[in-house]
């Protein structure tokens, strides 16, 4: 498996390529605008920037959330952006995990139900009782964590549910946004090595935002998003 | 999956849920309960008579004479010739006859006077044919045969001793001590008017009109003969065949020998129901008035509820739910408190009347079945759930709109 991106890259071999990707939210005027890239599979790479730069932006095109204006984004050499909305809602479902500061769970279901959906939405058939145990020693978690509703559980172990849904599906490429911002310092180590371990277990692609430089040292990989991406004020800046 | 998720979501809105449920239940309630007493009303209306072909009396409007004759309720009409009954009884297309005397009563109820031929051929409900839950019509001429409900509530038993008045009213200062009637029979209950029926003989009829000294004289005579009626209020025909109904109607209409009149009890009782179906329509106007402000109710409660939901619709999102299924969601749930509040009202109302009907059977002569299972109010309930359809579409576009916009993180 290859490690950097290469100057001829196999589409094959990327987790993400993205060519002359620009975006803009319907109630703004500012142009995001991509230049070409290139991530190869089982990347790990830390993706930061100043507030408002387009961190999340980035991430929310990657996810298919967002749908660029102009360009293409390959996840895993499927263009995604030439999916229909189902058909690319299906595909996050079943190849993309994401954690994030909020908006994890659903605050009604329990811990079980929670990582269910991530299934049944994803339409696979895995035996996700199974495969909850197998993570739970993981990420440290009790058995009896299972049939709580989410709402009873602390912030740690709520981040770390939310890894467990991420994986559930088996990812191949892994969006992390802020997701350590509520813990303390020793939750933020634990939460990360877990995170980790979780990724060397699927070999998962990560791309991890965060503002916390104290994260930094868990990746080789350091990328501005200004060296990806620009934000131009005026629709004629236009790559 | 997608049944716990709007279940799960419910229950954990679940003040808000409940009281719009309970909103809707009471509003679907009024309406099952106006539906099936409408039905029940119209039902019953149509059992009062059946297997009658003519009604013949006095002309006096054909409302009047339905009325009078039949439920037994509204003016006087003029009397006819007992001649004319024979006239009738001699008609080739005549199957049978029942006369009718009417203008006596006791004790709050109507007297009926009247021969044999009303028990053998006085058909109600789905021709159903009068039978005596005790003892039998009448021999004697001061033998009376009671409807049930005047059993019930006068607690007479055979063997009773009783007295009827001349007029209608409860109390009657022309109270005849001298012609005191015998109860000798007891009819089944008929869900209609002639439950609160006193029956008596035409003669019986004849005799308390008598001054007492004169009855008493042709008693002690044995000159019964006398008292053979001059007049009737009306007959009840019934034919041998169907299509004479129309020949032998003009026929009566025309009569030279006494002014007489005909009607069709079929045409007569369609013509006073639609009088009455504009009450009944009024009452389900009204009662869908109320549906629909259950419904605005239901309405604002899910739009209401998507501001706190943007949590959960960003989750759902991020998991690969389409917008469409959010879409779907807000539907189901909308179509699930619906259920449960139809669930709920149809089990309210069936108790009420299961607990109701004795109770309104004694006190207004009420005959409800506690049956509420028609196809009107199945169809009523189809309705119910694509009016909810219908307010669901609002919220439901609203959630698909959130669904779309949603950020995965701000
Ligand atoms: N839904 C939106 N509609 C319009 N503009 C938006 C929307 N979301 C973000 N923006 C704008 O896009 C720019 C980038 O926002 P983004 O959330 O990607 O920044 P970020 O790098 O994630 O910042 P932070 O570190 O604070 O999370 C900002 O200027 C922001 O105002
Ligand atoms: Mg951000």
């Amino acid at each position: 498996m290859t490690t950097v991106s290469q100057e001829t890259p196999n589409a094959e071999s990327l987790a993400v390529a993205m060519r002359n990707v620009s975006f803009s939210y319907p109630s703004s005027k500012s142009l995001f605008s991509c230049n070409q890239w290139d991530l190869a599979k089982g990347e790990r790479i830390f993706l930061h920037g100043a507030s408002g730069s387009g961190k999340s932006t980035m991430l929310n095109l990657l996810a298919g959330i967002s749908k660029p204006t102009a360009g293409e984004i390959k996840i895993n050499g499927t263009h995604i952006n030439g999916l229909s909305q189902s058909k690319r809602d299906r595909f996050r479902a079943q190849h993309i995990g994401v954690v994030f500061q909020q908006f994890n769970l659903v605050p009604y279901l329990s811990v079980l139900q929670n990582v269910q959906l991530a299934a049944y939405f994803a339409k696979s058939s895995i035996d996700v009782m199974g495969k909850i145990k197998e993570m739970l020693a993981l990420l440290k978690l009790s058995e009896a964590v299972i049939d709580k509703p989410v709402s009873d559980l602390s912030v740690g172990q709520r981040q770390r549910v939310a890894i467990m849904r991420a994986f559930i599906n088996t990812p191949d490429l892994l969006l992390v946004d802020e997701p350590t911002s509520s813990l303390d310092a020793n939750a933020r180590d634990g939460f990360m090595r877990m995170l980790m371990a979780m990724c060397d277990r699927n070999n998962a692609t990560l791309i991890f935002v965060s503002h916390d430089e104290a994260l930094r040292e868990h990746f080789s990989l350091h990328v501005p998003v200004s060296s990806l991406c620009s934000w131009s004020s005026n629709v004629e800046g236009k790559v | 999956m997608k049944r716990i998720l709007a279940w799960k979501s419910l229950v954990s809105r679940k003040k808000t849920v409940i009281l719009t449920c309970l909103s809707l239940i009471v509003s679907i309630s009024v309406l099952m309960t106006v539906e099936h007493l409408r039905a029940q009303a119209k039902d019953s209306f149509n059992r009062t008579i059946s297997g009658t072909d003519l009604i013949v009396g006095a002309p006096s409007g054909e409302l009047n004479l339905l009325l009078y004759t039949v439920f037994r309720m509204g003016s006087p009409t003029n009397n006819i010739q007992f001649d004319s009954l024979d006239m009738l009884n001699k008609q080739k297309s005549v199957s049978w006859t029942i006369p009718l005397s009417l203008g006596d009563s006791h004790k709050g109820y109507r007297v009926l006077g009247t021969n044999q031929d009303y028990f053998e051929h006085f058909k109600y409900g789905d021709k159903r044919s009068l039978s005596f839950s005790e003892g039998e019509h009448f021999d004697d001429l001061f033998d009376v045969v009671i409807g049930a409900e005047v059993a019930k509530a006068l607690n007479y038993s055979l063997g009773d001793k009783l007295v009827i008045a001349h007029g209608i009213g409860s109390t009657s200062f022309q109270n005849h001590d001298n012609a005191p009637f015998t109860v000798a029979g007891i009819l089944q209950p008929t869900g209609t008017p002639v439950d609160k029926t006193v029956h008596v003989s035409l003669e019986a009829i004849e005799a308390i009109h008598l001054a007492p000294a004169q009855l008493t004289r042709l008693i002690e005579q044995g000159r019964m003969d006398l008292l053979k009626p001059k007049n009737i209020t009306g007959v009840l025909v019934g034919l041998e065949n169907k299509f004479a109904t129309f020949s032998l109607q003009r026929m009566i209409n025309n009569y030279p020998d006494d002014r007489l009149m005909a009607v069709l009890p079929g045409v007569a009782m369609t013509q006073m129901w639609s009088l009455m179906e504009s009450v009944e329509n009024l009452l389900m106007v009204i009662s869908l008035l109320v549906l629909l402000a259950s419904l605005f109710g239901l309405m604002t409660m899910l739009l209401a509820s998507m501001n706190e939901r943007s949590v959960e619709i960003a989750v759902l999102r991020t998991l690969g739910a389409s917008p469409l299924t959010v879409l779907l969601l807000i539907v189901y749930e909308a179509l699930l408190i619906t259920a449960l509040s139809v669930v709920a009202a149809y089990a309210l109302v069936s108790l009420a009347l299961v607990s109701l009907s004795d109770w309104l059977a004694q006190q207004y002569g009420l005959f409800l079945s506690s049956n509420l299972y028609s196809m009107n109010v199945l169809i009523l309930v189809g309705f119910i759930f694509i009016a909810a359809l219908v307010a669901a579409i609002v919220p439901a576009i609203e959630a698909y709109r959130k669904a779309l916009q949603v950020q995965l993180s701000a």
